[in-house]
């Protein structure tokens, strides 16, 4: 059943373009991307316990850095996908290093506190990031003997990347490794206790989720064509937060789910109101009030209560 | 010199609009080990109430008064109608609540007053700049050090010399005893929400002759009001205090002698206060 | 050769409180030693300085003469010296199986790989129930340890410490609110580990004491009034003084 599950969702991904209008495509590709951000938010949120609000940090810090390389020319993928992952890793390891050191809330109000710095950054240093305006003029992304430049073909690249994401933060969850961030979530100092270095497990899931993040920003910003602040702004990691929570915690296919969700749900709405930023607080409020276990948690309940 | 003590006395002035901040967003997680993220979200409704209210009743003393009112009724209702439900769950919980109250607020604020930013001017008596020391200062800033030293002093005098000062107290270093004593704990909780929203909604209208008024300036103010917090240690009033000098100063200094790295010297200073003493400046317990 | 593990002169002071007043002992290897004496004589506090939950005054403590003080509790974990908690501290939320395997995999390297799938890993899963069997505990390894009986709770919890593989393994009131049935189920358990497994136990049961323990060191008032095997101890002069008050006392 879960195998015919995945195997339906893997088909319908698969013939998406070819058989929906161009802006399905459009949109599937946008939550692809932004599945990967989820995910890699799941992975600090859902498993580790460490709740983000500065996750855009990581998301904006690729794309930013592929913008950058892109001025200088329609550079390969090959180079910017490393040097957006490596870009965004460095900068979750900076940031990890002072932000775990403290815990709970501290943490939390350091990490948007961080990417509020990156912010400003991005917003005030116009000689290199332009400001406002951002960098625009990205080109599609090209490997060597292959252009992604129509929409369909950067679908497939996405999706193919997708994929790739979701198995290894999938392979990771299960290992060892994840094991032990469960133990961390669910009782840190008992974890210290047994012998694990906790603060070194959060470092390393910090620098892996901020990767993931990486990857994610790297393509939004061939998706979008250009790079402004405003992926780097706390809204960005309240949207991606959302995602997550909505979708259900410690899942990496629910945090997937949450973010075709919040995205369907923008389309659908942008049409008739410009408060899209209300609704996003309202879903917020509502999710946390009645379903703190996300859609995933109440299908699951369902579930469990017909059979 | 004089250079130096204009920027000293703007440095001040603005340390005291970071206190009223500071200090309610400190009292409430003192209490209720929440992190109120609207906190910004009021300091910005705040300002924009105070810009209509001048607008129309023309007296800059009537909005200073009735914002802070609004914005504490608005905190009242935040904690009365969804605070509440949530005290059984983690503060987690709580704290994410606060966030999507943050976007609310933010986007009823573009909504009604708009994208642009607007100013507001001094009342009349204080828009002007008065001789001190040799030069020439701004009168409303010395209004505003006047005010937030008052204020100041008002807070610590009215936790440490009054019963209701001890009540609040007594909740923020044991919870069940205080309730053991008969004390509605909850009402407690409530009653500082609200204080510490109308804080800051009077530094939202104190602050707008200074600063303005612009969408984001809530985020703005939240992320400068959570170093200040960190770096002073979560919870104490002292910490509020000298955390918001601190970085008043810093903040204001570091903006007119390296402008090149304006934006990120109070992230250095939290950055070097974390590494120093974890805990903040005035943080005893271990978090 | 010395002592497996040594305190010297260990005092530990908590503002004016002194808690531990130059508390030195010796437990050998494969040696069952309880530490007994009334409520506030700093057993648990003894415990937590070898364990490195508190760093003390001054003094020091010696794990195989290497000296272990002020190290952080995880590298003193490592270093194999392993403690339970009065109150139960687990992973709540997960099985009884999934506790014991990640207190093994504290002691391995496996943490390390991320690309491994745990299911994988049969040796650790294995001897997680190997362990569970040895604190009694078999059959119960797909319950989660939240729905454990308190004393199951307390038998999980020293196969997490065991699962370690400790040279010394503290425990602090074993059988602490357990009923007569539970403390009898736990005392037998503790006697079956091997002869190998050096144990220091803070009890106040003393049936248990007695049952188990080689030597009884007695603590009052953070000094050591008497260290011995059981039978002097429990002959010795200034420990009735400390238990039953003083002579008169004991008289009426």
């Amino acid at each position: 059943m879960r195998r015919g599950g995945w195997l339906g969702a893997a088909i319908v991904l698969v013939l998406i373009p070819a058989v929906l209008p161009r802006y399905v495509t459009a949109t599937a590709t946008e939550i692809l991307i932004f599945a990967i951000f989820a995910m890699s938010l799941d992975l600090l949120v859902g498993y580790t316990g460490l709740v983000s609000l500065g996750h855009a940090a990581f998301f904006g810090i690729a794309a930013y850095t592929v913008g950058l390389v892109s001025l200088h020319g329609n550079a390969p993928l090959v180079l910017t996908l490393p040097a957006g992952i490596a870009a965004s890793a460095a900068a979750a390891l900076l940031v990890g290093v002072f932000a775990l050191r403290a815990t709970g809330v501290y943490f939390l109000m350091l990490t948007l506190a961080f990417a509020q710095m990156a912010y400003a950054v991005a917003y005030q240093g116009a000689a290199v990031t332009g400001g406002t305006n951002g960098l625009s003029g990205i080109p599609r992304p090209a490997v060597p003997g292959l252009e992604f430049t129509g929409a369909i073909p950067f679908y497939y690249l996405v999706l193919l990347l997708f994929t790739a994401a979701a198995l290894l933060l999938r392979q990771i969850t299960g290992s060892p490794f994840g094991a032990a961030l469960v133990g961390v979530r669910e009782n840190e100092p008992r974890m210290r206790a047994m012998g694990f270095d906790t603060f070194r497990l959060k470092l390393g899931v910090f620098v892996i989720a901020g990767a993931a993040a990486g990857l994610s920003g790297t393509l939004y910003a061939y998706y979008n064509g250009f790079v402004s602040p405003d992926v780097l702004y706390w809204t960005t990691s309240g949207q991606v937060l959302i995602m997550v929570l909505l979708g259900g915690t410690g899942t990496l296919a629910g945090p997937a789910l949450g973010a075709a969700a919040v995205l369907l749900l923008q389309n659908l709405v942008s049409s008739y109101t410009e408060r899209w930023t209300m609704i996003l607080g309202a879903a917020f409020i509502v999710v946390v009030l009645a379903a703190p276990r996300g859609l995933l948690g109440l299908l699951a309940g369902r579930w469990a209560r017909s059979s | 010199m004089t250079f130096y003590l204009l920027q000293a006395l703007n440095g001040l002035a603005y340390g005291m609009l970071l206190f009223l901040l500071a200090a309610g967003l400190s009292l409430v997680f003192g209490l209720m080990e929440v992190v109120n993220l609207a906190h910004g979200g009021f300091y910005m409704l705040g300002a924009y109430l105070g810009l209509s209210l001048v607008r129309w009743t023309g007296s800059f003393w009537i909005a200073l008064l009735a914002a802070p009112f609004i914005t504490a009724a608005a905190g009242f209702l935040l904690e009365w109608e969804f605070l509440r439900p949530l005290y059984r769950r983690t503060h987690l919980d709580q704290i994410l609540l606060t966030f999507g109250f943050a976007f609310v607020l933010t986007d009823v604020a573009r909504w009604l007053w708009g994208a642009g930013v607007q100013s507001l001017a001094a009342p009349p008596g204080l828009d002007r700049s008065i001789p001190i020391l040799g030069t020439l200062f701004p009168a409303y800033r010395l209004f505003v050090i006047a005010l937030g030293s008052a204020l100041a002093l008002g807070l610590w005098l009215g936790l440490g010399r009054t019963r209701l000062g001890a009540i609040v107290r007594a909740g923020v270093a044991n919870k069940e005893m205080t309730q053991a004593l008969g004390i509605d704990i909850g009402m407690v909780f409530t009653g500082v929400f609200a204080f510490g929203t109308a804080l800051a909604g009077l530094a939202g209208v104190a602050a707008a002759p200074i600063q303005g008024v612009f969408p984001g300036v809530d985020f703005e103010t939240l992320i400068v009001t959570l170093i200040v917090v960190v770096v002073g240690g979560l919870g104490t009033l002292n910490g509020s205090f000298w955390g918001s000098l601190l970085i008043g100063e810093a903040d204001t200094f570091g903006k007119t002698l390296v402008p090149q790295a304006a934006l990120i010297i109070i992230y250095l200073v939290m950055a070097a206060v974390l590494l120093i003493r974890p805990a903040g400046l005035f943080g005893g317990r271990a978090r | 050769m010395g002592a497996l593990l040594v305190t010297e002169r260990l005092t530990r002071r908590f503002g004016g409180i002194v808690a531990l007043r130059g508390v030195s002992l010796e437990i050998e290897a494969g040696e069952r030693h309880a530490v007994i004496g009334p409520n506030g004589a700093g057993k648990t506090t003894l415990f937590n300085v070898i364990s490195g939950e508190l760093a003390p005054t001054s003094g020091r403590v010696l794990l195989e003469m290497r000296p272990i003080t002020g190290l952080p509790p995880h590298r003193i974990a490592a270093f194999g010296v392993a403690r339970t908690f009065q109150r139960h501290n687990l992973l709540l939320n997960l099985t009884a199986l999934e506790n014991v395997r990640l207190a093994a995999q504290a002691r391995t390297a496996a943490t390390r790989r991320l690309l491994t799938s745990t299911a994988r890993l049969t040796h650790l899963r294995e001897e997680a129930l190997a362990l569970l069997a040895r604190m009694g505990l078999e059959g119960r390894d797909a319950v989660p340890a939240r729905a454990l009986s308190h004393g199951e709770q307390r038998q999980l919890e020293i196969a997490l410490a065991l699962a370690g593989r400790p040279r010394v393994l503290l425990l602090d009131e074993p059988t602490a609110g357990m009923s007569p049935a539970e403390t009898a189920r736990m005392t037998a358990l503790l006697s079956r580990l091997g002869r190998d497994q050096t144990l220091a136990v803070i009890e106040h049961d003393m049936d248990v004491v007695f049952a188990l323990a080689d030597r009884i060191t007695v603590l009052h008032l953070g000094q050591v009034v008497a260290c011995g095997a059981p039978e002097a101890v429990r002959a010795d002069a200034r420990v009735q003084e400390v238990y039953l008050g003083s002579g008169e006392a004991a008289h009426a």
